[in-house]
Protein backbone atom coordinates (compact mmCIF):
# COMPACT_ATOMS: atom_id res chain seq x y z
CA UNK A 1 0.00 0.00 0.00
CA UNK A 2 1.25 3.37 -0.95
CA UNK A 3 1.49 5.87 1.78
CA UNK A 4 0.74 8.92 -0.57
CA UNK A 5 -3.02 9.42 0.05
CA UNK A 6 -3.31 11.52 -2.57
CA UNK A 7 -2.81 8.15 -4.96
CA UNK A 8 -5.24 6.29 -2.36
CA UNK A 9 -7.82 8.86 -2.52
CA UNK A 10 -7.59 8.48 -6.60
CA UNK A 11 -7.88 4.95 -6.66
CA UNK A 12 -11.05 5.06 -4.26
CA UNK A 13 -13.22 7.68 -5.66
CA UNK A 14 -11.87 5.94 -9.23
CA UNK A 15 -13.33 2.72 -7.82
CA UNK A 16 -16.55 4.88 -6.17
CA UNK A 17 -17.07 5.98 -9.96
CA UNK A 18 -16.79 2.58 -11.14
CA UNK A 19 -19.37 0.86 -9.02
CA UNK A 20 -21.72 4.13 -9.13
CA UNK A 21 -21.40 3.50 -13.16
CA UNK A 22 -22.65 -0.07 -12.57
CA UNK A 23 -25.47 0.71 -10.09
CA UNK A 24 -26.88 2.54 -12.75
CA UNK A 25 -27.10 0.20 -15.49
CA UNK A 26 -29.02 -2.02 -13.47
CA UNK A 27 -32.16 -3.28 -13.94
CA UNK A 28 -35.38 -3.87 -11.44
CA UNK A 29 -34.37 -7.84 -12.02
CA UNK A 30 -30.93 -7.21 -10.60
CA UNK A 31 -31.83 -7.10 -7.01
CA UNK A 32 -28.71 -9.36 -5.49
CA UNK A 33 -25.86 -7.61 -7.67
CA UNK A 34 -27.59 -4.21 -6.44
CA UNK A 35 -27.45 -5.80 -3.12
CA UNK A 36 -23.70 -6.42 -3.49
CA UNK A 37 -22.44 -3.37 -5.02
CA UNK A 38 -24.74 -1.28 -2.81
CA UNK A 39 -22.90 -2.83 0.50
CA UNK A 40 -19.33 -2.31 -1.90
CA UNK A 41 -19.97 1.26 -2.29
CA UNK A 42 -20.32 2.28 1.18
CA UNK A 43 -17.68 0.05 2.20
CA UNK A 44 -15.39 2.74 -0.82
CA UNK A 45 -17.21 5.78 0.68
CA UNK A 46 -15.68 4.56 4.18
CA UNK A 47 -12.24 4.10 3.16
CA UNK A 48 -12.44 7.02 1.10
CA UNK A 49 -13.77 9.28 4.13
CA UNK A 50 -10.93 7.07 6.55
CA UNK A 51 -8.64 8.61 4.23
CA UNK A 52 -9.66 12.37 4.35
CA UNK A 53 -9.27 12.15 8.32
CA UNK A 54 -6.07 10.54 8.37
CA UNK A 55 -3.26 13.43 8.95
CA UNK A 56 -0.85 14.29 6.31
CA UNK A 57 2.36 12.59 6.83
CA UNK A 58 4.89 14.97 7.67
CA UNK A 59 7.80 13.78 6.20
CA UNK A 60 8.67 14.00 2.79
CA UNK A 61 7.33 12.05 0.07
CA UNK A 62 6.58 11.92 -3.58
CA UNK A 63 6.04 9.58 -6.60
CA UNK A 64 7.51 10.22 -10.04
CA UNK A 65 5.74 8.36 -12.56
CA UNK A 66 7.43 7.66 -16.02
CA UNK A 67 6.08 7.17 -19.58
CA UNK A 68 7.14 6.52 -23.08
CA UNK A 69 10.17 5.34 -24.99
CA UNK A 70 12.20 4.13 -21.76
CA UNK A 71 9.42 2.41 -20.15
CA UNK A 72 7.66 -0.94 -21.02
CA UNK A 73 4.33 -0.14 -19.92
CA UNK A 74 4.21 -1.48 -16.61
CA UNK A 75 7.02 -3.92 -16.81
CA UNK A 76 9.56 -2.35 -16.52
CA UNK A 77 11.94 0.81 -16.65
CA UNK A 78 15.64 0.96 -18.62
CA UNK A 79 17.48 1.01 -15.92
CA UNK A 80 19.92 3.92 -16.46
CA UNK A 81 17.57 6.39 -17.63
CA UNK A 82 15.33 5.53 -14.31
CA UNK A 83 18.61 6.31 -12.11
CA UNK A 84 19.85 9.35 -14.01
CA UNK A 85 16.08 10.63 -13.75
CA UNK A 86 15.62 9.87 -9.87
CA UNK A 87 19.31 11.29 -9.55
CA UNK A 88 18.18 14.45 -11.12
CA UNK A 89 15.35 14.68 -9.50
CA UNK A 90 17.15 13.97 -5.64
CA UNK A 91 19.80 16.87 -6.98
CA UNK A 92 16.93 19.14 -7.84
CA UNK A 93 15.23 18.71 -4.58
CA UNK A 94 18.57 18.87 -2.49
CA UNK A 95 19.08 22.31 -4.23
CA UNK A 96 15.33 23.68 -4.00
CA UNK A 97 16.26 22.86 0.05
CA UNK A 98 19.21 24.85 0.01
CA UNK A 99 18.06 27.51 -1.98
CA UNK A 100 14.87 28.09 0.64
CA UNK A 101 17.90 28.05 3.48
CA UNK A 102 19.77 30.74 1.52
CA UNK A 103 22.86 28.66 2.10
CA UNK A 104 23.33 28.02 -1.78
CA UNK A 105 26.80 29.41 -2.98
CA UNK A 106 27.41 29.69 -6.86
CA UNK A 107 29.32 26.61 -7.04
CA UNK A 108 30.75 23.92 -4.97
CA UNK A 109 29.27 21.64 -2.62
CA UNK A 110 25.63 21.67 -1.93
CA UNK A 111 25.25 21.96 1.72
CA UNK A 112 23.37 19.86 4.07
CA UNK A 113 23.20 17.35 1.04
CA UNK A 114 22.39 14.51 3.64
CA UNK A 115 19.03 16.66 5.29
CA UNK A 116 17.96 16.19 1.73
CA UNK A 117 18.04 12.56 1.03
CA UNK A 118 15.03 11.16 -0.26
CA UNK A 119 15.03 6.71 -0.10
CA UNK A 120 13.30 4.78 -3.33
CA UNK A 121 10.95 3.22 -0.82
CA UNK A 122 8.57 1.68 -3.29
CA UNK A 123 8.27 1.17 -7.18
CA UNK A 124 4.46 2.63 -7.70
CA UNK A 125 1.92 0.13 -9.14
CA UNK A 126 -0.11 1.13 -12.69
CA UNK A 127 2.42 2.63 -14.93
CA UNK A 128 6.24 2.43 -14.12
CA UNK A 129 6.74 5.08 -11.28
CA UNK A 130 9.02 5.60 -8.12
CA UNK A 131 7.98 5.85 -4.36
CA UNK A 132 10.35 8.56 -2.91
CA UNK A 133 10.33 9.03 0.28
CA UNK A 134 12.00 10.55 3.73
CA UNK A 135 13.40 8.24 6.09
CA UNK A 136 13.25 9.48 9.49
CA UNK A 137 14.81 7.02 12.23
CA UNK A 138 12.09 8.85 14.88
CA UNK A 139 8.15 9.93 14.22
CA UNK A 140 7.94 13.16 13.01
CA UNK A 141 5.29 15.71 14.73
CA UNK A 142 5.97 18.92 12.46
CA UNK A 143 6.14 19.19 8.55
CA UNK A 144 10.02 18.87 7.82
CA UNK A 145 12.25 21.09 5.76
CA UNK A 146 12.69 18.29 3.10
CA UNK A 147 8.76 18.08 2.82
CA UNK A 148 8.42 21.85 2.06
CA UNK A 149 11.31 21.17 -0.37
CA UNK A 150 10.05 18.37 -2.38
CA UNK A 151 6.56 20.16 -2.75
CA UNK A 152 8.57 23.22 -3.68
CA UNK A 153 10.46 21.23 -6.34
CA UNK A 154 7.44 19.87 -7.57
CA UNK A 155 5.69 23.56 -7.50
CA UNK A 156 8.36 24.56 -9.91
CA UNK A 157 8.69 21.73 -12.41
CA UNK A 158 4.64 22.59 -12.56
CA UNK A 159 5.73 25.96 -14.12
CA UNK A 160 8.46 24.64 -16.54
CA UNK A 161 5.42 22.52 -18.37
CA UNK A 162 2.20 24.77 -17.74
CA UNK A 163 1.52 26.50 -20.77
CA UNK A 164 0.87 29.93 -19.32
CA UNK A 165 4.32 32.06 -19.33
CA UNK A 166 3.62 34.38 -16.61
CA UNK A 167 2.96 31.53 -14.40
CA UNK A 168 6.58 30.30 -15.53
CA UNK A 169 8.51 33.28 -15.12
CA UNK A 170 7.28 34.26 -12.14
CA UNK A 171 8.72 30.31 -10.78
CA UNK A 172 11.85 31.57 -12.22
CA UNK A 173 12.58 34.58 -10.88
CA UNK A 174 12.42 32.83 -7.29
CA UNK A 175 15.15 30.52 -8.16
CA UNK A 176 18.64 30.84 -9.00
CA UNK A 177 20.56 29.78 -11.75
CA UNK A 178 21.86 26.67 -10.21
CA UNK A 179 18.32 24.88 -9.51
CA UNK A 180 17.31 26.03 -12.77
CA UNK A 181 20.12 24.42 -14.33
CA UNK A 182 19.35 21.16 -12.64
CA UNK A 183 15.65 21.65 -13.93
CA UNK A 184 17.33 22.06 -17.24
CA UNK A 185 19.45 18.72 -16.67
CA UNK A 186 15.92 16.49 -15.67
CA UNK A 187 14.07 18.07 -18.76
CA UNK A 188 16.66 17.55 -21.17
CA UNK A 189 17.40 14.06 -20.15
CA UNK A 190 13.55 13.20 -20.47
CA UNK A 191 13.49 15.25 -24.07
CA UNK A 192 16.13 13.38 -25.11
CA UNK A 193 14.83 9.93 -24.19
CA UNK A 194 11.32 10.83 -25.19
CA UNK A 195 9.81 10.28 -21.57
CA UNK A 196 7.18 11.31 -20.63
CA UNK A 197 6.26 12.03 -16.18
CA UNK A 198 3.71 12.39 -13.97
CA UNK A 199 4.86 13.88 -10.14
CA UNK A 200 2.46 13.61 -7.45
CA UNK A 201 3.81 15.19 -4.08
CA UNK A 202 1.31 16.53 -1.50
CA UNK A 203 -1.89 17.70 -3.23
CA UNK A 204 -0.35 18.37 -6.74
CA UNK A 205 -0.19 16.02 -9.01
CA UNK A 206 0.91 16.96 -12.86
CA UNK A 207 1.51 15.48 -16.07
CA UNK A 208 3.92 16.31 -18.29
CA UNK A 209 3.26 14.59 -22.15
CA UNK A 210 5.41 15.26 -25.02
CA UNK A 211 4.12 18.51 -25.70
CA UNK A 212 4.81 19.78 -22.03
CA UNK A 213 8.12 17.81 -21.81
CA UNK A 214 9.28 19.34 -25.09
CA UNK A 215 8.02 22.98 -23.35
CA UNK A 216 9.64 22.62 -20.18
CA UNK A 217 12.95 21.45 -21.83
CA UNK A 218 12.92 24.08 -24.50
CA UNK A 219 12.31 26.71 -21.75
CA UNK A 220 15.04 25.53 -19.44
CA UNK A 221 17.45 25.61 -22.07
CA UNK A 222 16.47 29.15 -23.54
CA UNK A 223 16.00 30.50 -20.12
CA UNK A 224 19.46 32.30 -18.37
CA UNK A 225 19.43 34.25 -14.76
CA UNK A 226 21.15 36.50 -14.54
CA UNK A 227 22.30 37.95 -10.49
CA UNK A 228 24.65 40.75 -9.39
CA UNK A 229 24.84 43.90 -7.65
CA UNK A 230 24.83 46.97 -8.65
CA UNK A 231 24.97 50.57 -7.37
CA UNK A 232 22.07 53.21 -8.33
CA UNK A 233 21.58 56.87 -7.72
CA UNK A 234 18.12 58.42 -7.43
CA UNK A 235 15.47 58.92 -5.05
CA UNK A 236 14.19 57.08 -2.51
CA UNK A 237 10.29 57.69 -2.49
CA UNK A 238 9.58 55.94 0.49
CA UNK A 239 9.67 52.10 1.76
CA UNK A 240 6.86 49.86 3.59
CA UNK A 241 8.80 49.09 6.67
CA UNK A 242 6.43 45.74 7.89
CA UNK A 243 5.83 44.45 4.07
CA UNK A 244 9.75 44.89 3.37
CA UNK A 245 9.09 46.92 0.16
CA UNK A 246 10.59 50.24 -1.62
CA UNK A 247 10.12 52.25 -4.38
CA UNK A 248 12.76 54.35 -5.72
CA UNK A 249 12.72 56.81 -8.31
CA UNK A 250 15.94 56.75 -10.51
CA UNK A 251 15.75 59.17 -13.69
CA UNK A 252 13.36 59.53 -17.25
CA UNK A 253 14.66 56.62 -18.81
CA UNK A 254 14.38 53.55 -16.22
CA UNK A 255 12.02 55.14 -14.40
CA UNK A 256 10.46 53.62 -10.65
CA UNK A 257 11.78 50.86 -9.39
CA UNK A 258 9.98 48.95 -7.17
CA UNK A 259 10.94 45.43 -4.66
CA UNK A 260 11.53 44.44 -1.79
CA UNK A 261 14.09 44.75 0.76
CA UNK A 262 17.04 42.59 2.26
CA UNK A 263 15.34 40.87 5.29
CA UNK A 264 18.98 41.93 6.55
CA UNK A 265 17.56 45.70 7.13
CA UNK A 266 15.09 46.27 10.75
CA UNK A 267 11.89 47.46 10.36
CA UNK A 268 13.15 50.19 12.74
CA UNK A 269 16.06 51.25 10.46
CA UNK A 270 13.26 51.03 7.33
CA UNK A 271 11.13 53.59 9.19
CA UNK A 272 14.02 55.56 10.04
CA UNK A 273 14.22 55.93 5.91
CA UNK A 274 10.90 56.98 5.85
CA UNK A 275 11.71 60.00 8.00
CA UNK A 276 15.14 60.91 6.88
CA UNK A 277 16.04 60.08 2.88
CA UNK A 278 12.36 60.52 1.41
CA UNK A 279 13.42 62.56 -1.75
CA UNK A 280 16.62 62.97 -1.27
CA UNK A 281 19.80 62.09 -3.38
CA UNK A 282 21.00 59.06 -2.62
CA UNK A 283 23.10 56.12 -3.46
CA UNK A 284 21.24 52.21 -3.44
CA UNK A 285 22.67 49.27 -3.54
CA UNK A 286 20.77 46.85 -4.76
CA UNK A 287 20.73 43.16 -5.91
CA UNK A 288 19.48 42.53 -9.10
CA UNK A 289 18.02 39.55 -10.91
CA UNK A 290 17.73 39.43 -14.51
CA UNK A 291 15.37 36.32 -16.21
CA UNK A 292 16.65 36.16 -19.83
CA UNK A 293 14.97 34.43 -22.40
CA UNK A 294 16.48 33.60 -25.55
CA UNK A 295 18.75 36.58 -24.66
CA UNK A 296 16.04 39.20 -24.13
CA UNK A 297 15.40 40.82 -20.51
CA UNK A 298 12.01 39.50 -19.69
CA UNK A 299 11.92 40.22 -15.71
CA UNK A 300 14.30 42.23 -13.86
CA UNK A 301 13.83 42.52 -9.91
CA UNK A 302 15.55 44.82 -7.42
CA UNK A 303 16.33 43.88 -4.11
CA UNK A 304 17.67 46.87 -1.78
CA UNK A 305 20.56 45.92 -0.03
CA UNK A 306 21.37 49.48 1.64
CA UNK A 307 20.96 53.15 0.65
CA UNK A 308 23.27 56.18 1.68
CA UNK A 309 22.43 60.06 1.30
CA UNK A 310 24.70 61.95 -1.29
CA UNK A 311 26.87 63.84 0.98
CA UNK A 312 26.20 67.87 0.25
CA UNK A 313 23.14 67.50 -0.89
CA UNK B 1 -32.93 -17.83 0.77
CA UNK B 2 -35.06 -16.16 3.43
CA UNK B 3 -33.55 -18.19 5.80
CA UNK B 4 -29.87 -16.99 5.07
CA UNK B 5 -30.40 -13.71 4.29
CA UNK B 6 -26.92 -13.23 5.84
CA UNK B 7 -25.57 -14.40 3.09
CA UNK B 8 -25.97 -11.80 1.09
CA UNK B 9 -24.79 -9.07 3.59
CA UNK B 10 -21.02 -8.18 2.16
CA UNK B 11 -19.56 -7.39 5.53
CA UNK B 12 -21.21 -10.26 7.82
CA UNK B 13 -20.38 -12.83 5.64
CA UNK B 14 -16.99 -11.44 5.12
CA UNK B 15 -16.43 -11.20 9.19
CA UNK B 16 -17.94 -14.61 9.28
CA UNK B 17 -16.23 -16.71 6.70
CA UNK B 18 -13.18 -14.29 5.88
CA UNK B 19 -15.38 -14.37 1.99
CA UNK B 20 -15.65 -11.45 0.00
CA UNK B 21 -18.96 -12.13 -1.23
CA UNK B 22 -20.43 -10.60 -4.83
CA UNK B 23 -24.52 -11.75 -5.35
CA UNK B 24 -25.01 -11.73 -9.20
CA UNK B 25 -28.13 -12.53 -10.58
CA UNK B 26 -27.79 -14.52 -13.24
CA UNK B 27 -31.03 -14.29 -14.47
CA UNK B 28 -31.33 -10.42 -14.49
CA UNK B 29 -30.05 -8.34 -17.32
CA UNK B 30 -27.56 -9.36 -19.27
CA UNK B 31 -25.71 -6.28 -19.64
CA UNK B 32 -25.56 -6.15 -15.95
CA UNK B 33 -23.83 -9.76 -15.81
CA UNK B 34 -21.44 -8.50 -18.35
CA UNK B 35 -20.73 -5.22 -16.52
CA UNK B 36 -20.29 -7.17 -12.91
CA UNK B 37 -18.10 -9.59 -14.50
CA UNK B 38 -15.84 -7.32 -15.76
CA UNK B 39 -15.84 -4.95 -12.44
CA UNK B 40 -15.51 -8.49 -10.59
CA UNK B 41 -12.52 -9.64 -12.98
CA UNK B 42 -10.08 -6.38 -12.27
CA UNK B 43 -10.93 -6.16 -8.42
CA UNK B 44 -9.62 -9.67 -8.01
CA UNK B 45 -7.07 -10.03 -10.23
CA UNK B 46 -4.28 -8.19 -8.92
CA UNK B 47 -3.65 -6.64 -6.12
CA UNK B 48 -2.03 -3.27 -5.68
CA UNK B 49 -0.07 -2.82 -2.44
CA UNK B 50 1.45 -6.01 -2.44
CA UNK B 51 1.80 -6.89 -6.39
CA UNK B 52 -0.27 -10.18 -5.71
CA UNK B 53 -1.59 -11.62 -8.52
CA UNK B 54 -5.08 -13.50 -7.78
CA UNK B 55 -7.18 -15.94 -9.72
CA UNK B 56 -10.68 -17.19 -10.32
CA UNK B 57 -12.44 -20.44 -10.17
CA UNK B 58 -15.42 -21.72 -10.60
CA UNK B 59 -17.03 -23.91 -8.03
CA UNK B 60 -20.85 -25.41 -8.33
CA UNK B 61 -22.12 -25.65 -5.03
CA UNK B 62 -25.99 -27.58 -6.27
CA UNK B 63 -26.05 -30.19 -3.71
CA UNK B 64 -24.57 -32.47 -1.01
CA UNK B 65 -21.55 -34.03 -3.07
CA UNK B 66 -20.55 -30.21 -4.38
CA UNK B 67 -20.41 -29.16 -0.98
CA UNK B 68 -18.23 -31.72 0.32
CA UNK B 69 -16.19 -31.50 -2.93
CA UNK B 70 -15.12 -27.63 -2.00
CA UNK B 71 -15.04 -28.62 1.56
CA UNK B 72 -12.30 -30.89 1.21
CA UNK B 73 -10.49 -28.66 -1.51
CA UNK B 74 -11.06 -25.76 0.62
CA UNK B 75 -9.13 -28.01 3.13
CA UNK B 76 -9.06 -26.98 7.32
CA UNK B 77 -10.90 -23.15 7.88
CA UNK B 78 -8.05 -20.45 7.92
CA UNK B 79 -7.96 -18.15 11.29
CA UNK B 80 -10.53 -16.01 11.09
CA UNK B 81 -9.73 -12.58 10.17
CA UNK B 82 -9.27 -9.54 12.09
CA UNK B 83 -12.33 -8.46 14.01
CA UNK B 84 -13.97 -11.69 12.97
CA UNK B 85 -15.84 -14.65 15.09
CA UNK B 86 -13.69 -16.56 16.64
Amino acid sequence: MTRLKKLERDFATADIAAVNGLLAQLGDEDVMTRFGLEARLQELQQSLAALGEADEEPTALAALFFGGAPVLGARGIESEFGGAAITKFQDLVAKVLAHENGGLGQRGVVPNRAASTLHITNIVRGSFGFLLEEVQPQHQMVETTLKAAVEETTRLLDAFGEADEEAFRSAVEEIDERVLGTAREFFSLMRLRGATLRVVAGDRDNSFGPAAVTRAAERATSTVLQEGEEVIAGQLAGVLPDAHQFEFRVGADRGTLRGRIDRGLTADQLSRFNRDLVNLAAHGRFHTKRVLRNDEIVRETYTLLELTPVEGD
Amino acid sequence: MRANGNLFVRNLVKSAYSLDAFPVDLDGSPEALINSARYVLGLFSHRRGDDVWKGMLQVRLEDVADDAAALAALGPAPPPALGGHP
